[in-house]
């Protein structure tokens, strides 16, 4: 597949994003913030703002997924770039312990793996995923998701069940 | 060979097997190519021109288990990468050796108390040579490979069953053999040794069966057979005062 970067200069570029996603989605907020559109959506949002990114928009890349554990509530983001110096930064939050959001990998087929590490590292739940599993730690007798600032680090688990 | 520069003509030599293939196994050792993290940098630095592992036969890094004699643990081992090493170290033939290479690989190193990292290679893999350093310098390696050459100097080929771990009853009788798995013992130097060979020095002994003392990694931990001690002999350092003051 062809790759067609978004035409336009950057600041036209950018309100385009947050025109477009703004007009076609419940937004918590929006604003344009040093050369990035800076979005906060609801959960349930999410996974249709990054289609209309990609579908609508045109913005080609998903550039990362990060979590950040806030102890009650967990907070996503998005980075999406277009490769021209233009970034949009969706951001959601959820809430409890056991958080589970809707996969973007049907979107952007990069997101597999950075969900995958999300999962790993913070036991966020991606519904609908195609292989939620654990991407650096092992799979068997660790049952502990490090990034949590719930865990603590304990030289013992580490070895639970291995010899 | 210099010893057959002193023929004129065609000669024999008698020698043992042991001496023979343990002068060939030395000489050639072959280390597995598998770099884990900085420690491999200080690894091909020793492989190159300057410090030139050729000398000792050992330059050249196969890249296949199947071909290597020596496993270098070089860098920090995860414990999702030691199901793998553990797999290279199996796929290797007979005769091996491991080199543990830098502070990581002998004990966890600085990572000690990761989530995520096996402390030391010889909870998974038995290891002959233990090389510290954060990272070894190249002649700490060299060092460590040349040991290893002493250590195989000594091996013996035939005529002794290798140490086997078994389930021992009561009255000594063996009820049965461990699966090959748990490496332990072999690499302690416990094989029978011919007479009049010199046992290796040993220096330490790793009493590593079983878990991690809890309080390894604390730093203000003291031994309660060590706490005892110290403890009496301040008591007897203190009764000595009291007696010299009276």
């Amino acid at each position: 597949m062809a790759l067609t970067l978004p035409e336009g200069d950057l600041q036209t570029r950018l309100e385009r994003y947050l025109e477009g996603l703004g007009n076609r989605h419940g937004l918590e907020e929006s604003e344009i913030v040093d050369g990035v559109v800076r979005i906060v959506a609801k959960k349930v949002d999410v996974p249709a703002v990054l289609a209309t990114a990609r579908e609508t928009l045109g913005i080609p890349h998903l550039s990362f997924i990060t979590v950040v554990d806030r102890q009650g509530y967990f907070e996503l983001t998005y980075e999406l770039i277009d490769f021209r110096g233009a970034t949009v930064r969706v951001k959601t939050s959820i809430e409890g312990d056991e958080p589970v959001i809707g996969m973007v990998t049907g979107i952007y087929p990069t997101a597999n793996w950075h969900e995958r590490e999300a999962y790993d590292m913070f036991g966020v739940a991606f519904a609908g995923h195609p292989d939620l599993r654990r991407t650096y730690m092992w799979q068997d007798h660790f049952d502990h998701h490090p990034l949590l600032k719930s865990f603590e680090i304990s030289t013992k688990r580490t070895f639970e069940g291995l010899r | 060979m210099g010893v057959m520069q002193q023929f004129n003509e065609p000669n024999l030599i008698t020698t043992s097997t042991d001496k023979l293939f343990n002068w060939a196994r030395k000489n050639s050792l072959w280390p597995l190519q598998f770099g884990l993290a900085c420690c491999a940098i200080e690894m091909i630095s020793t492989g190159m021109a300057h410090n030139d592992l050729d000398r000792f036969g050992a330059g050249f890094f196969a890249a296949s288990p199947r071909q290597a004699d020596v496993m270098i643990v070089s860098g920090t081992v995860s414990t999702k990468m030691a199901e793998r090493m553990t797999r290279l170290y199996e796929q290797m033939p007979e005769p091996k050796w491991v080199i543990a290479m830098g502070a990581c690989a002998i004990s966890g190193g600085p990572f000690l108390d990761g989530y995520s990292v096996l402390m030391g290679a010889d909870r998974v893999i038995p290891v002959d040579v233990y090389v510290p350093g954060c990272p070894p310098r190249p002649e700490a390696l060299i060092f460590g490979i040349m040991t290893l050459q002493k250590k195989i100097e000594r091996d013996q080929q035939v005529g002794y069953e290798r140490p086997r771990p078994a389930l021992v009853n009561e009255d000594g009788t063996i009820n049965e053999y461990l699966p090959e798995r748990e490496y332990t013992g072999i690499s302690e130097g416990k094989a029978p040794r011919l007479e009049g060979m010199r046992p290796l020095q040993r220096t330490y002994v790793f009493e590593r069966a079983g878990m991690p003392p809890g309080a390894q990694t604390d730093v203000g931990w003291v031994p309660p057979e060590v706490k005892k001690r110290l403890k009496e002999e301040a008591k007897a350092r203190k009764a000595a005062e009291k007696e010299e003051n009276a």
